[in-house]
């Protein structure tokens, strides 16, 4: 860079040299000031985007987001018809629908109660997004304002909040999650606050110990030397730079948490019968699983993909998101 | 160049790249140097300027990838290395040559005590017993100047101050009698007084044994004491090789020049120091022609347009500037 | 000329050992004992020592970053450990830091401009457009350009970062700068720019600078009255000249000896002091001088009783109980 320029004959107060008129450097300024806050992220997203396995995983993770939301429009068929129960369906007919192996009219078959197997797997996916997705955001609500006041503030409150995480580690998710369930019944509300609730002592105890990596930064030292309130130190100089694991852990976290549904609604505990859900076909079809197996491996399929998606996408940010890597050589 | 013995180690034209995302990083181009027996040869620059990579190339340390040696001869007692196999390679490294760096404790394993890893060091490279190479080991712990050699034996790197961790590492270094030690920035971690220790203990140590030392660092001070022989580098080039004290005190290039005039000086009372503007440049993206001139207060039109070779300015003392032969008055000139 | 700011007696022991019960077990790290000075307005003071001397520390308990255990620091006539939050606020505007790592004291996230913003932002001075206003016109002072002003720290070299870093200090017109260690992470050819940099700022705005290196030779450059440190305490303080010139404590007269001189001839004849062994744990620091573990002259009376800092010639205080140079 050729930008050093010895300081000039220049005093406060004077006119500084823009090189340009005033208004000019205000608009130029403007333009680059977005530009620069764009310019930081870009940097992220060029290497991610460099990241192949990543970009898979965002793909399906997008198309699964579509799936969800444009689900009456992709769906064939209702996902609840059962031509068993249509009075209109001939015995004939009714006799043949039932666990049909795919075909064009069923892409991916029918049921035993003959129900479209394809429209049952794209309303499902709602379900799988609703959970990662709510529950998720339960779980960064409640991790990010305790590992905060654990990480920033130490002391009592940091052994306090600390240690009850450590109560929370100590028995597996899926054990907790059943014994939340149980006290509140099943459905899908209570899935989501069931797997939210759990999930906060991870992001509290990452989130904690970023912040006392940041918190270490001679700039945090410089701000305080300035006389910046505990506030603004904590919002413009610690949170932008401890958040970044958080966004890696938390990605990787959605596809925990459709795990966790699909776990919790097998043991017939989430999403309740008829709608259907990734983990509810799973339990209906586990009676057909020696005759017609093609029926579990479906949603079984869809669980795994969309999970690994989410693990994909949470690594290929990890590496985007390293600082080590910026800067010039 | 001091020409006092038989040559150790000759490089020619080495030439060692980085493939990376934005381009390729010329680290080393095409370096030049060699090493008489004995003989104490400080390479100086800049970070970034390839010093550091320049060892490692001798060592054959460079990761690869991203990194490559892309052409040269590094030629130690008559052989190349570049053309061995891995087993000889590391025949040459553990026997022949010894290399400390800046941070010991990076190269120290913490969960060993520092007396296993050096009798380890020890067996594999001569193949003593167990007893005899503690017994190495320990010698070896003395004559760094560890004093209770037998005791600290027993310990961890963490239980070792920074300057005992970096003699450990020397004692590690000449396990095995090498004739090169190579140290790469040995002292730049150490407070002043523990680096005048390690450099003394250095200086002793190739009286006593006869080492030819590689010494690579920023530390104008530090070479002074030591080299008899000082290769500059700027940019992945040599700029200027002679020995000490023409470089010191007759630089026949405007980088070493400047440089000497802009250290803050223990012995002299300066008001102003002379700075060299601007910053070393991008690897990635050099500038035409001399890649100083940006930076250089003589530049004129040639050196923007035109690369200068390395060439004698006067016998043994080699220089890559285009006024190198009269770079006094050229210099004279411009200040004036 | 009266003293812009003064140290009196002020002590730092940090417990060692983590938890509210085993701190009290652990003993101590005595990392500032008993450290007075005093710098004359518009002066610069050199603090040299070697690492874990207690410098670093100094700097933070004058800025009020950590709380002192005992002492005073007198600015501006008052003593600014005593003060509420509030009136230190005020105090803040005029003394500031530039620290040693570039790369670590300024915020990735934060464009150059809004660092340099941010001390005015803090003290709610000026206007929106005037904070823009002054911090082009910093960044024009320490030798940067105002298109620089959006750009992000990471687009640097070390010695720009550095640069921004002495910006952001300057931009409410501070009295009091500490400078901690800041050249000793910059390439050689960098070291140079920002001390010629620091010098002419404070000539122009008549700026005192607390100046903590562990290198003699850049304080020889840029101080006019130096003390030195060892183990928390200060050994020797005098002017530059008197103390380059005629050192008297014998660490200081070791730290010179150890200081490698960038002239071959110059080393070749020169006879070298190499002290022995390391610097002792700042925990169970010697009895008596704390330097006598590692000095030649020492005798009985070294190991038992500390020898204040007495000043024994005009303006040269020193702590020693038989001083080099002395007629």
């Amino acid at each position: 860079m050729s930008d050093h320029r010895e300081p000039e004959d220049f005093l406060p107060g004077k006119e500084p040299d823009l090189g340009m008129e005033v208004e000019e450097f205000e608009l130029a300024l403007e333009k680059q000031r977005v530009h620069g806050r764009t310019a930081l992220w870009a940097d992220v997203w060029y290497r991610l985007r460099h990241n192949k396995m990543a970009m898979v995983g965002m793909v399906i993770i997008i198309l699964l987001v579509l799936v969800a939301i444009f689900a009456p429009l992709l769906a064939p068929q209702d996902p609840l018809y059962s031509p068993l129960y249509d009075q209109n369906a001939t015995p004939q007919e009714k006799a043949e629908s039932v666990k049909q192996p795919p075909s064009w009219k069923h892409w991916l078959g029918t049921d035993d109660l003959g129900r479209d197997i394809l429209s049952r797997l794209i309303y499902g996916s709602r379900v799988s997004v609703e959970v990662g997705i709510v529950a998720v955001l339960i779980s960064l609500v409640i991790g990010l304002f305790f590992g905060a006041l654990a990480g920033y503030f130490g002391g009592w409150g940091d052994s306090v909040i600390m240690r009850s995480a450590d109560i929370f580690f100590a028995f597996p998710t899926v054990l907790g999650a059943i014994a939340i369930m149980t006290v509140l019944g099943p459905g899908l509300i209570n899935v989501f606050i069931a797997i939210g609730v759990l999930g906060w002592a991870t992001i509290a105890r990452i989130f904690r110990s970023s912040i006392l990596s940041v918190k270490e930064n001679e700039y945090v030292e410089a701000a305080r030397a300035m006389g910046a309130s505990n506030t603004r130190i904590i919002w413009k100089h610690i949170m932008p730079n401890a958040i970044q694991p958080i966004i890696v852990y938390a990605t990787m976290g959605v596809g925990g948490a459709i795990l966790a549904e699909a776990w919790l609604a097998f043991l017939g505990l989430g999403q309740q019968l008829p709608t259907p859900s990734w983990g509810n076909m799973l339990t209906q079809y586990l009676p057909f699983y020696t005759t017609d197996p093609w029926m579990m491996f479906i949603p079984g399929v869809a669980i795994v993909v969309s999970v690994l998606a989410f693990i994909l996408l949470g690594d290929g940010l990890r590496d985007a998101l390293d600082p080590r890597l910026k800067g010039s050589v | 160049m001091a020409n006092k013995g038989e040559t150790l180690l000759e490089v020619k034209g080495l030439k060692t790249y980085f493939h990376t995302q934005e381009g390729v990083v010329k680290a080393v181009d095409g370096v030049s140097f060699s090493i008489a027996r004995g003989e104490a040869l400080a390479v100086v620059g800049e970070s970034g300027c390839g010093k550091t990579v320049t060892a490692l190339s001798v060592m054959n340390l460079i990761p690869d990838p991203p990194g490559r040696i892309e052409e040269g001869e590094i030629i130690f007692e008559g052989r190349n290395l570049l053309e061995m196999n891995d087993r000889e390679i590391r025949q040459v490294r553990g026997n022949h040559i010894g290399m400390i760096f800046q941070d010991p404790m990076t190269s120290l394993n913490p969960v060993f005590t520092i007396g296993s890893q050096i009798s380890e060091a020890v067996r594999v490279h001569l193949g003593l017993s167990r007893g005899d190479a503690r017994q190495r080991a320990i010698e070896l712990l003395r004559m760094v100047e560890i004093p209770q050699a037998e005791r600290r034996y027993k310990m961890y790197p963490h239980e070792f101050s920074g300057g005992m961790r970096q003699r450990a590492m020397i004692a590690m270094a000449l396990s095995c009698e090498p004739k090169l030690l190579i140290a790469d920035e040995p002292s730049t971690a150490l407070d002043v007084t523990i680096q005048a220790q390690i450099m003394e203990l250095i200086g002793r140590l190739r009286e006593e044994i006869g080492l030819a030392v590689m010494l690579i660092t920023h530390d104008l001070g530090v070479v002074a004491g030591v080299a008899e022989t000082v290769l500059v580098m700027y940019a992945g080039k040599v700029v200027e090789y002679a020995d000490i004290d023409r470089v010191y005190y007759n630089s026949r290039h405007p980088y070493a020049w400047s440089l000497m005039r802009s250290v803050p000086r223990l012995d002299e009372k300066k008001d102003r120091l002379l700075t060299i503007g601007g910053s070393p440049p991008s690897l990635i993206n050099l500038p035409p022609g001399c890649s100083f001139s940006p930076r250089c207060p003589f530049a004129e039109e040639v050196c923007r347009r035109e690369e200068p070779p390395l060439r004698e300015a006067e016998p043994g003392h080699l220089s890559a500037c285009h006024f190198a032969a009269d770079f006094e008055q050229h210099g004279q000139g411009v200040k004036a | 000329m009266a003293a812009l700011v003064e140290v009196r007696g002020i002590v730092k022991h940090f417990p060692v050992g983590k938890g509210i019960i085993l701190s009290r077990l652990g003993g101590t790290v005595k990392a500032v004992d008993g450290v007075s000075l005093d710098v004359e307005e518009g002066k610069t003071l050199g603090l040299v020592g070697e690492s874990g001397c207690g410098k670093s520390t100094l700097a933070r308990l004058m800025l009020r970053l950590i709380r002192a255990d005992r002492g005073e620091v007198i600015f501006e006539g008052r003593d600014i450990l005593k003060l509420k939050r509030q009136e230190m606020q005020s105090v803040r505007r005029s003394m500031q830091i530039i620290f040693q790592d570039p790369y670590a004291s300024l915020n990735p996230r934060m464009s150059v401009g809004s660092i340099i913003m941010e001390p005015m932002a803090i003290h709610n001075e000026g206007s929106k457009q005037e904070r823009r206003r002054r911090a082009v016109e910093l960044l024009t002072l320490v030798g940067l350009q105002p298109e620089h002003f959006t750009r992000y720290p990471h687009e640097f070299s070390g010695g720009q970062r550095q640069r921004i870093g002495v910006a952001r200090a300057l931009a409410l017109n501070p009295r009091l700068i500490i400078c901690d260690e800041p050249v000793s992470a910059l390439d050689v050819s960098i070291q140079a720019q920002v001390l010629n940099l620091l010098k002419e700022l404070q000539e122009r705005f008549s700026l005192t600078y607390i100046f903590i290196a562990h290198d003699l030779s850049v304080v020889r450059y840029i101080s006019d009255e130096v003390a030195v440190m060892y183990l928390g305490k200060i050994v020797e303080r005098a002017t530059h000249d008197d103390l380059y010139g005629n050192p008297r404590h014998p660490y200081t007269v070791a730290l010179m000896s150890a200081v490698p001189l960038p002239d071959p001839v110059k080393e070749r004849e020169r006879k070298r002091i190499i002290l022995e062994g390391d610097v002792p744990s700042p925990i169970d620091p010697p009895s008596g001088c704390r330097f006598h573990t590692r000095c030649w002259k020492r005798q009985e009376i070294c190991t038992v009783e500390e020898p204040p800092l007495e000043e024994r010639a005009p303006g040269h205080r020193v702590a020693c109980h038989f001083p080099e140079n002395t007629p």
